[in-house]
């Protein structure tokens, strides 16, 4: 798929009315970048949207960062944004988004997060439903368990 | 991590190719907050023989059905550790897999009364020979245990 084709795809996607009750979208195995993120978060009609799936794209901190500042995806409750090249700062922005408190899966696998965000991801108040929690795939070292 | 108080639901925990080492599968399974735990991914991790004894120690993941440890130099000290826990009543799948696993290992694991809904036990890639799969089958806990890999 061309990026360009990709973008407006997403772009009239998060727009279209007729899928507003949507529940499920797995856009996995794409070359989703930061931009194509902030297209997706911009959806302001996704409301019952449920699963997100990003699995292998290239989302990085700059399109966490749009996924984490949207405001209708209260009833989200399975992200999975496993390779994806996000650093610590992405973890950050994930950590400030106060939206997502049905969230029950969160696959962060396969990205470059270190020992202090671990510990904030873990340290976070609002997933307080999450059920699955996927973490493999980084350096998590001792020093961070014990905190 | 291992502090976490808030995941009083988590039932799925994977923290597979990291780096915690022998001290860390101490810390986490010292958690008492995850009593629903029930799948635990810590394979590739070095945990070791050590890390094999803090793991058996553990009360807290009494519902715990999943327990994969397998890349983690576990050798026949780690698994005799391994079989004397007495807290993981409900393990039904137990990978120990790419470990150093020995006959007097598999002896070890033999003598587990523990684990009788044990469905799935992986020791692929170990050191197990003719005299450590007689023992293993010799297990009369292990009712609903298909079949063992070696």
């Amino acid at each position: 798929m061309r990026i360009g084709g990709l973008l407006e795809i997403l772009w009239y996607l998060s727009r279209n009315p007729v899928w507003k009750s949507i529940q499920t979208l797995d856009l996995s195995h794409n070359q989703i970048d930061g931009k194509g993120a902030e297209y997706l978060s911009s959806s302001t009609i996704w409301n019952n949207l449920q699963v997100l799936n990003l699995i292998d794209n290239n989302v990085g901190d700059i399109g966490t960062k749009y996924l984490s500042s949207n405001l209708i995806w209260a009833n989200l409750q399975a992200l999975d944004l496993s390779w994806n090249s996000i650093d610590d700062k992405g973890v950050e922005y994930l950590i400030s988004n106060k939206i997502f408190i049905n969230l029950h899966t969160l696959d962060l696998s396969w990205n470059k997060i270190g020992d202090n965000e671990a510990e904030y991801l873990s340290n976070n108040q609002i997933w307080t439903k999450l059920q699955t929690f996927n973490l493999a795939g980084h350096k998590i070292s001792e020093k961070e368990l014990n905190i | 991590m291992s502090r976490n108080q808030i995941w009083t639901n988590l039932q799925t925990l994977d923290l597979s190719n990291n780096e915690i080492g022998e001290r860390g599968a101490e810390f986490l399974s010292s958690n008492p907050v995850w009593i629903n735990l029930q799948a635990l991914n810590f394979a590739g991790n070095e945990i070791g023989d050590n890390g094999a004894e803090y793991l058996r120690r553990n009360k807290h993941f009494a519902d715990l059905k999943t327990l994969d440890l397998s890349w983690n130099e576990i050798s026949a000290k780690g698994a005799e550790y391994l079989s004397c826990n007495n807290s993981w009543t409900n393990l039904q799948a137990l990978n120990l897999s790419r470990n150093s696993i020995d006959d007097k290992g598999a002896e070890y694991l033999s003598s587990n009364k523990i684990w009788t809904k044990l469905q799935k036990l992986d020791l692929s890639h170990n050191k197990i020979g003719d005299k450590g799969v007689e023992d293993l089958s010799s297990n009369k806990i292990w009712t609903n245990l298909p079949i063992i890999l070696k």
